[in-house]
């Protein structure tokens, strides 16, 4: 009478396995709040319990980063819902880092401040790691769907921690932008998603890229533009940046931390997946889908790099500054980004490399960069650069640091950021014309950064201290004190001269970008019992092979489909949505 | 050609119609004579069908003419619009509030299923012979289909409330509106709870899976439920002991203090409608439908006699669960309103969510006789209740005193 | 009533579809355009409520009953219902009108303008294949089927929106409770 029940299939241990980085934030979040219940009166146990989920969660991500690095595949897993592959697996990485280090600068900045009472800093770490929770599955998300959910749950944290503080009334205007920049970025996002999936009929996002197989139809392109506008909020890229440093300046330090490295790497990492797609698409079809990615997503990252430089040399506060320079600095990773999108270039792995070298730096830089910033202006009593004159004779160790921080954003040789940025230029400058235009972008825009990056430095050294400037820096709140806030920003300048004279961070880095997962065209017809994995490796093909006979036939690389049920047609859930 | 079931459906529509908005009309008529009952009264027995014509036979029908001439009396009142409303609003509110009462008549399985004959009129095949569910819609979603009505009831309150420029109704409408969100919460987990047990959303399958004499209804093996429905589906209805959005000696009449005439009549059909909406839910998910009690053999599909039959319980059964309602009108006063949040908020959500994932774990694990186990739930929760209610730390202090300078409160400034 | 019927009525009757269609579909736009177009902000929530209702028979004549049911549970009974409430509960003056200025008018008439244009040159230019007439037991639209592929083939989106429910309570736990110690706080400075 009531008919069977279609099958429903647990997930495999090996799927659970693999999220285990995920889950340790989720089984986290609750110990926190369960932690902070069981500890009334001790409110620093969140804390130190939110860092411990931290190095957990580094841990689930060691465990999980090597198995599908030593078959050199991408697992697939949940339905192909999600990717894990060493890219994805080398960000979460980094992110669990952030946290780490975030967390840790915040009890520099915040211990004995009243920005915060005690009785909310479970709130605050809840909000922060699942925020964290949102980017790292950002980072993997395969699937419009999962697309989606993650950019709320990464964004809904955000919105909360970005008016954090009380009694301010910056605080709420942050957060009030925020959440208004962000409902219509994400409204627009969706409603390309509903294009997407009408133009091609699936959800998945290589099922999407390869609608185009038959020429790009205009709501396919209405559509892929409506869904790069979301992704755009998140990159804080030029036409939906305005967020960026109004919401930088509104939160607290810490919180304008972890969004301009955490929020934005998530981003990235997305971005390239996608646009990686593109380049495996192209690489069989003639490459219109791939050719256009490359001049939109290059432009889209020229015009923010451009723009983001432009702005912050008007800036005469510090935090706004910061705040447009790391907009700058997402334009040019997006410009690397571009270079994915072709396959015959035949580099997908280095510009991997490339993006993830980079983060990694980034992540070095800006956080040191964020925290010096914050003790620096929270001893001066303000943010405006010119009443920071002449603190290197007041604060020689801090004014060093945040040159070496400024210096390596600007990109100076033998930091870190000189590195990355050859890097990116060395991926861009083999994609042909545009890949040159792409370099000469960057180089202006570097050469031009320099101007705003030494502003600080100009008044902090050069610049006479004013009279009177000793009562001011007395005046100073006492957190400004703190060791805490120093150790971090040490180690993040050992980061940068790690990452800048090279000692070993390039062979490091480098097998997460190479045994990345590359392209994947699962061809249109009647899944899943017609469901062809097409996969090609695009550096075998372009260097082995003239690129005029590359039949997609040349199956160098497989995908794995985690768990017994993938591929099998028991349950027909694609055969009913794919009509 | 209209297959059968689109035509047993018009029939339906025809007939429940019209026999419902009788139904509601006499249902005043049922309240003041169980109201004056319960007050040792006789109640309206004089209003016949003479309406005062000398011509017509006088005979008082016991009163029942009452509903007749109250509705004369309502058409024939002042349709007053006061000035500085929002003209638009007040005018639709009245209307937003009947509509979701009376749709939501349509997915309820009035009697079974009818082998239905066909129809041909001089030659002509009107509708096909077939088999069809005796309702309007047998719609897949079924049940979710009233909670997505449902949702909609609460409009009409609160845009009347608002559109009427007037601090009391303002106030009705705000309360209506945190009265009837926190109560769609227990109402919609405990129609998923009956959702998961059965494997289906069809009304009249829910009703078929109860069929079997007293023993196959719902009520019988989750009692706790079905008081914790009732007790949503009374709030939701804006009734007694939680009419607070209307409650006179606070709000004067609440939201529809502003409205006279037929606008009123609108409101007040709109509450008896829900009543018996109510009501009819209730039965067909607790009271086992048009299933007869202590008869397990009855065929669940027949001609035009057993579908009367069907009917005629199904209605009876609404009946008794209207005169309830009305009874509890009588008799049990009014909630303070922190204490009707806190009925929903900590202990109806709480339970319900327990009940909820405890049918999840039987339905999950496929335990036989899934139904005593489901009986078992219930009364340990109800124990439980009991045992750990007290316990539970209470809020803060809600209607507090506050010792306002000057007030009789802070012995202070009297002077 | 009767739009309950269309989808058992299969195609002899399309006419009704057809026309129920025109009726919801003039339901949404009017009132979509009314609700740009009005200045008052509970109107704006009434005009939208009948736009999301619209809809939602746009959904139940395509055979999407849950989708429908999902948009008047969620949407209108839930999300609007709320916006209304805050509107009511916190605005100082609930008849404020608020008109956009003209610069105002006028860019988003520009924006809308160029949206509109984009989004019909895509949808016309699209082609999109006609969908296949829902018969009423189609297995496709089951409630049972949905709530299958939700806990398999989108189990990750699912589960993660429970969390995301989570993590939103938790927000919206301290921004409340931010504003009753702000309150308090006032309050003893207004006493003192």
């Amino acid at each position: 009478m009531l008919g069977a029940i279609p099958p429903v299939d647990l997930p495999t241990w090996t799927e659970l396995r693999l999220v285990m980085p995920e889950l340790v934030l989720t089984v986290g979040m609750v110990i926190v709040l369960m932690g902070a219940m069981a500890a009334r009166g001790r409110p620093g146990v969140p804390i130190v319990l939110a860092m411990v989920t931290a190095i957990a969660g580094m841990v689930a991500v060691g465990l999980t980063m090597f198995e599908p690095a030593e078959a050199g595949i991408e697992r697939l897993i949940f339905h192909q819902t999600l990717a894990i592959d060493p890219f994805s697996q080398f960000f979460k990485l980094l992110l669990m880092l952030t946290i780490l280090l975030v967390l840790i600068q915040w009890m520099g900045l915040h211990r004995g401040q009243d920005d915060l009472e005690p009785s909310d800093w479970p709130d605050y770490a809840c909000l922060l790691l699942g925020a964290a929770l949102g980017m790292s599955l950002l980072a993997s998300a395969r699937d419009l769907l999962v697309v989606l959910i993650a950019m709320e749950t990464a964004s809904l944290p955000s919105y909360v921690l970005a008016g954090i503080r009380k009694r301010r009334r910056l605080g709420a205007e942050a957060s009030m932008k925020f959440v208004l920049i962000g409902a219509v970025a994400t409204g627009l996002m969706v409603y390309g998603m509903s294009l997407l999936y009408g133009a091609s009929g699936s959800l998945k996002l290589d099922a999407i890229v390869g609608a185009a197989n038959d020429g790009i139809t205009p709501i396919w392109a209405v559509g892929m533009i409506f869904l790069f506008t979301g992704f755009a909020f998140k990159l804080s890229a030029v036409p939906l940046h305005f967020w960026c440093p109004d919401v930088f300046e509104g939160a607290p330090f810490d919180v304008a931390t972890f969004l301009s490295v955490a929020s934005k790497g998530a981003a990235v990492v997305l971005l390239a997946r996608m646009v990686d797609l593109f380049g495996a698409y192209s690489g069989s079809h003639g490459g219109e889908a791939g050719m256009a990615m490359l001049l939109g997503v290059g432009i889209f990252g020229a015009v923010t790099a451009t723009w983001g430089n432009l702005v912050a040399l008007r800036q005469t506060r510090i935090r706004r500054m910061l705040a447009y320079s790391s907009i700058a600095q997402a334009g040019y990773m997006i410009m690397a980004v571009a270079a994915l999108s072709v396959a015959g270039s035949g580099h997908s792995a280095e510009a991997m490399t490339a993006i993830l070298f980079y983060l990694t730096v980034y992540l070095f830089m800006n956080v040191g960069a964020f925290t010096l910033a914050a003790r620096i202006s929270a001893a001066s009593g303000s943010e405006e650069m010119s009443s920071m004159a002449g603190w290197i004779h007041r604060r020689p160790l801090e004014v060093v640091l945040l040159g070496i921080f400024l210096l390596s954003l600007f990109g100076l040789p033998t930091l870190g950021g000189f590195l990355g940025k050859w890097y990116l230029a060395v991926v861009m400058g083999r994609l042909g014309e545009i890949g040159i235009a792409l370099v000469v972008v960057l180089l202006v825009n570097t050469l031009f950064s320099l101007a705003f990056y030494l502003k600080p430095l100009y008044h902090m050294v050069l610049q006479p201290m004013p009279q009177g400037g000793e009562a001011v820096a007395s005046a100073g709140s006492r957190s400004d004190h703190s060791p805490i806030g120093l150790g971090v920003a040490i180690v993040c300048a050992a980061g940068v001269f790690w990452t800048g004279l090279d000692l070993g961070a390039t062979s490091l880095i480098r097998p997460f970008g190479h045994t990345a997962g590359r392209g994947m065209v699962e061809t249109r017809g009647d899944p899943p019992a017609a469901v062809q994995q097409t996969i090609f490796d695009k550096d075998a093909e372009s260097n082995l092979r003239p690129s005029s006979q590359r039949p997609g036939a040349s199956l160098s690389r497989t995908v794995e489909f985690t768990g017994d049920h993938a591929p099998s047609g028991s349950l027909k859930p694609s055969s009913v949505i794919n009509p | 050609m209209f297959s059968a079931q689109v035509f047993v459906s018009m029939l339906v529509v025809t007939i429940a119609l019209h026999v419902i908005l009788g139904a509601v009309a006499y249902s005043v008529m049922l309240e003041r004579k169980i109201a004056s009952w319960v007050q040792n009264r006789i109640g309206p027995n004089r209003t016949g069908f003479d309406f005062g014509q000398p011509f017509l036979p006088k005979f008082h029908f016991w009163g029942l003419g009452q509903p007749l001439a109250d509705g004369l009396k309502l058409f024939l009142k002042e349709d007053y619009t006061p000035p500085n409303v929002d003209k638009v609003l007040f005018i639709i509110a009245p209307m937003l509030a009947v509509v979701p009462a009376l749709i939501a008549w349509a997915v309820i399985p009035w009697g079974g299923y009818w082998d239905f004959p066909g129809l041909t009129v001089f030659g002509t095949e009107i509708a096909q012979p077939g088999m069809a569910v005796v309702t309007v819609a047998p719609i897949n979603i079924g049940i979710l289909y009233f909670l997505a009505v449902g949702s909609l009831a609460v409009y009409g309150v609160v845009i009347g409330g608002y559109a009427s420029n007037n601090k009391y109704s303002f106030l009705g409408g705000l309360r209506a509106t945190a009265q009837m969100l926190s109560y769609e919460i227990p109402l919609g987990v405990s129609i998923l709870i009956i959702i998961l047990m059965f494997g289906t959303a069809r009304t009249d399958l829910i009703v078929l899976n109860q069929a079997q004499g007293i023993l196959g209804w719902n009520i019988v093996w989750m009692p706790l439920l079905a008081v914790i429905f009732f007790t949503s589906q009374l709030a939701e209805a804006n009734r007694t002991p939680f009419d607070l959005a209307e409650c006179e000696q606070e709000l004067v009449g609440g939201f529809h203090t502003e409205y006279s005439s037929m606008k009123f009549a609108l409101y007040f059909l709109a509450e008896y409608a829900h009543i018996v909406t109510g009501a009819a839910f209730f039965t067909l998910l607790f009271l086992g439908g048009w299933s007869i009690p202590f008869y397990v053999g009855q065929a669940a599909a027949g001609g035009l006699p057993l579908v009367l039959l069907n009917v005629g319980v199904f209605a009876f059964k609404m009946f008794l669960i209207v005169a309830l309602v009305m009874v509890i009108r009588w008799t049990i006063p009014r909630f303070r309103f922190d204490q009707l949040m806190q009925l929903a908020w900590r202990c109806l959500i709480p339970v319900s969510l327990i009940l909820l994932l405890a049918a999840a774990v039987l339905v999950a694990l496929k335990v036989p006789a899934i139904h005593w186990w489901m009986l078992g739930v219930n009364v340990l929760t109800f124990i439980g209740l009991v045992v750990i209610g007290p316990k539970v730390p209470k809020g803060p202090p809600v209607n507090r005193k506050i010792p306002l300078e000057g007030s009789r409160f802070s012995p202070l400034t009297t002077s | 009533m009767l739009l309950l019927h269309v989808q058992t009525v299969g195609s002899s009757e399309g006419w009704v579809t057809l026309v129920l269609f025109y009726l919801f579909a003039a339901l949404s736009g009017v009132s979509a355009w009314a609700l740009v177009l009005s200045p008052n902000i509970i109107r704006m929530a009434v005009y939208l409520m009948l736009t999301l209702a619209g809809v939602a028979g746009i959904y139940f004549l395509l055979g999407a009953e849950l989708l429908a049911a999902v948009q008047l549970i969620v949407y209108v009974g839930g999300v609007l219902i709320l916006i209304i409430f805050g509107v009511m509960l916190t605005s100082r003056n609930p008849y404020l009108n608020v008109a956009p200025r003209g610069g105002e008018m006028a860019l988003g008439l520009v924006l809308a303008t160029v949206l509109a244009v984009l989004l019909a040159v895509a949808v016309l230019a699209a082609g999109l294949p006609e969908a296949a007439a829902a018969a009423p037991d189609d297995d496709r639209y089951a409630v049972r089927w949905i709530g299958a592929l939700l806990l398999s083939r989108h189990l990750i989106a699912f589960e993660v929106a429970a969390v995301i429910l989570l993590i939103v309570m938790i927000g919206a736990g301290y921004l409340v409770r931010r504003r009753i110690k702000a309150n308090q706080a006032g309050a003893t400075e207004g006493r003192s």
